[in-house]
């Protein structure tokens, strides 16, 4: 009986420490683990049937883009972010499935979610038009400072020809005309 | 059942769950994680969190730049002549190694991004010093700095992206010049100065040493209290991003738009401009100055009829000295004066292609001719990576009845380009030869790596919107040596392909932070769009093989061009 006892302290002990070990290993884990996870602000849908203001992109043969706008419609469930995103993106191809599903706004920067299907078989001058027309698109709103690029709810970090590692920043409504607001400032070569 | 046998059961029936879940709750168990290496920025690599660490693959390290030789237990990593070692494990079936810990050992650090899967590497600035206008920093990793001209006060502007303060930072800088934490891996150094330094992003080479001597040019006369003249662009290099202009220890706002494409404007009364005169003159770069009696009006402007032959067009300004002025120098062969109704063109012959900038400020233009290095000048001792765009499940642009992609266009024309450059004795490198998915930032890695000495990419491209058409050669933000290789390409391209002539562009024209393959490539690189390939013309006439054999020659002769390398028999 007196073995046996020993036994017993000897199980109780092991039982005690394997018990602290555990409850500790839970304790690290959740104190270590990285949040994942950011809380979003909600966008409400907007008025039915208000405007917003929708980019309109213009190449000219010589391949220099210029944006001009016409007014969108908001439709019915539809924010006005997705409003003016997705009455750009339909003015680029009316053919095409790259329409955005949502757009959600996190600490000033949008992030603008694609389904899947988004499609990046678009040469140069399609892929500068697309990300200028989707900045200016939000420039419009005050409140939005960037965007940002999700297909399926991984973010993009590049296209066929442009990395989108450095943030996006709005285009706002005054520099439309001239999107990217810069140039060589050199005319053409001429023929050799 | 007595109560000895009851605690047994119970321990026994309870032991394995507890193992368990401790085992679960203390194991490091991986997680797919990514890497951001200094100013490399996110390297196309696996890598995994274990615990509060990062593993990337030992035989990842070489796109860092580092040397890695694994012995039976450990790894020893190579880094600017510097060795460390440090244990591996295996993980995801290869050898791999805690990269924060290598870089604590380089005297650097790293962190994870909160929220965001990113192990971020990055180096500390240990020194910032300035001695008779030569500005070093020196840092615990190789840096590259992205620089910058602002107006209001005038400053260089430099920022070191991957870099943090040393919190014994040794700064000796002089009075107007500081140093700071931009961001939070941004160190960012400005200067105030008027003197525009003019080197070539190509020639900035990653090194735990940088060096920019910012007083190479001579001041100029200050015969006005203001250098923010609108029209007459300086010599710069955006920033990463204009919308934050400054770290605001110095005061000041606005990047320098450059370039504005207006059109010349005849100014009343018309500028009177004497002969202009040579400023410097070395193995490295010419200067010849410019001084109108009044301030110019409109931008000067650059065109390029030939390699050797820049033409500087000065709008409102009314030439008074000699037809064909003569300067001492030995890279200028001639200049011509032709005098117009509202500007005057100066033509300047030059011995062989360089680069050219303008740098202004209200009372002179100076005309910066920049010689490229070339070694030898032959095209056969050259290293060329040849890339052709996309691959594998990136089609690119594709015809809109989707008979043609362009990932097989590209790629036929740069099997031909290697062919022909071979042909020359050149080496080399394909990032792509077969139909398979190369990442943006992999392809220029894949030159810097091999120190090759031109970068040429291959694109198709296509536009939903409007109708343009022709082909466009694009260049670097304001590189103008990548911009010089770009008109001796795309003028020879034009002679052949049979497709309008767009020209040469400035990628920041295309989009403000420039195309992906050339920002990294530490070389002259270029980005061709051959044609468009939602124009039928432009798509029929690209997929005549004729085409790519005539576009690929004249890429060669493009090259050749550049290095001065002219032998008539291949013409």
């Amino acid at each position: 009986m007196k073995n046996l006892g020993s036994v017993n302290r000897v199980g109780l002990l092991t039982l005690i420490l394997l018990c602290l070990a555990g409850v500790g290993g839970v304790a690290a884990y959740v104190k270590f683990s990285p949040s994942t996870i950011a809380p979003e602000e909600r966008v409400e849908a907007g008025q039915q049937g208000g405007t917003v203001k929708v980019p309109v992109p213009n190449v000219d043969e010589n391949a220099n883009l210029e944006l001009g706008n016409r007014e969108g419609i908001v439709g019915k469930g539809e924010t006005v972010y997705l409003a003016a995103v997705n009455g750009f993106l339909a003015t680029q191809d009316s053919k095409t499935t790259l329409l955005a599903d949502s757009i959600e706004l996190d600490n000033k920067v949008a992030r603008v979610h694609f389904r899947e299907g988004f499609s990046t078989d678009i040469g140069s001058r399609d892929e500068a038009t697309f990300l200028l027309g989707l900045r200016a698109a939000l420039g419009q709103f005050a409140e939005i400072e960037s965007v940002e690029l999700y297909v399926e709810g991984q973010k993009i970090d590049e296209l066929g020809h442009i990395s989108l590692d450095i943030p996006m920043p709005v285009i706002r409504p005054e520099n439309w005309k001239n999107p990217t607001k810069s140039g060589t400032g050199q005319a053409p070569p001429t023929q050799h | 059942m007595s109560f000895t046998l009851l605690m047994k059961t119970w321990i026994f029936a309870l032991a394995p769950w507890m193992v368990v879940t401790n085992a679960l709750a203390q194991a490091d168990i991986p997680r797919p994680a990514e890497l951001a290496f200094t100013h490399l920025g996110k390297i196309s690599t696996p890598a995994w969190q274990i615990g509060q660490d990062c593993f990337v693959p030992i035989s990842s390290l070489r796109k860092l730049g580092w040397k890695a030789k694994q012995n039976k237990f450990n790894v020893a990593i190579t880094s600017d002549s510097r060795t460390v070692t440090i244990p591996f494990r295996t993980q995801g079936g290869q050898p791999s190694v805690n990269i924060g810990l290598a870089a604590k050992k380089f005297g650097a650090g790293g962190d994870w991004i909160p929220g965001s899967g990113i192990f971020q590497v990055f180096g500390f600035v240990r020194s910032a010093t300035i001695r008779d206008g030569l500005l070093s920093i020196e840092a615990t990793l190789a840096l590259k700095p992205q620089i910058s001209f602002l107006t209001d006060p005038p400053r260089v502007v430099l920022d070191f992206e991957g870099m943090r303060l040393d919190s014994k930072l040794k700064s000796n800088l002089v009075e107007n010049a500081r140093v700071g934490q931009f961001q939070p891996n941004v160190v960012r150094i400005a200067i105030e100065t008027d003197r525009r330094p003019s080197i070539p992003s190509s020639q900035l080479k990653a090194s735990r040493v940088f060096e920019l001597n910012y007083e190479i040019e001579p001041a100029p006369p200050s015969e006005g209290d203001e250098l923010n003249l609108p029209n007459v662009p300086p010599v710069s290099t955006p920033p990463i991003s204009d919308h934050n202009n400054d770290f605001g220890s110095i005061s000041g706002t606005g990047s320098v738009q450059i370039g504005t494409q207006q059109p010349l404007a005849p100014t009343s009364p018309l500028s009177q401009l004497a002969a202009p005169e040579l400023v410097l003159d070395d193995e490295k770069q010419t200067v010849i100055r410019f001084r109108p009696n009044l301030p110019l009006m409109s931008s000067p402007q650059i065109r390029r009829p030939t390699p050797e032959t820049i033409e500087l067009i000065l709008p409102g300004v009314q030439y008074v000295g000699e037809l064909e002025p003569t300067i001492e120098s030995e890279s200028v062969v001639a200049i011509r004066v032709a005098q117009g109704p509202a500007s005057a063109t100066f033509t300047i012959v030059c011995k062989r292609p360089m680069g050219a900038q303008i740098s202004g400020d209200k009372s002179q233009i100076k005309l910066i001719l920049i010689t490229p290095r070339v070694g030898d000048g032959k095209l056969s001792s050259k290293t060329i990576v040849v890339d052709a765009g996309h691959g594998g499940h990136d089609g690119g642009a594709q015809a809109p009845d989707k008979s043609a992609q362009e990932k097989n266009i590209a790629l036929a024309i740069s099997l031909k380009l290697a062919s022909e450059l071979t042909q020359e004795g050149a080496t080399v490198i394909l990032t792509r030869s077969t139909d398979v998915f190369i990442p943006l930032k992999e392809r220029p890695a894949i030159a810097n790596r091999s120190s090759a000495d031109f970068f040429v990419s291959i694109h198709i491209n296509s536009s939903k919107s409007g109708k343009p058409f022709g082909g466009m050669t694009f260049y670097h933000m304001q590189d103008p040596i990548s911009q010089l290789l770009g008109e001796c390409i795309q003028g020879e391209i034009a002679k052949v392909s049979k497709l309008k002539n767009l020209g040469v562009w400035s990628d920041s024209r295309l989009y403000d932070t420039g195309l992906a393959v050339l920002r990294y490539a530490e070389m002259p690189a270029v980005l061709v769009e051959m044609g468009f390939i939602n124009q039928t013309g432009d798509r029929l006439r690209m997929l005549q093989p004729e085409f790519r054999e005539s576009v690929a020659k004249a890429i060669v002769l493009g090259l050749k061009s550049y290095l001065g390398d002219t032998n008539e028999k291949s013409r």
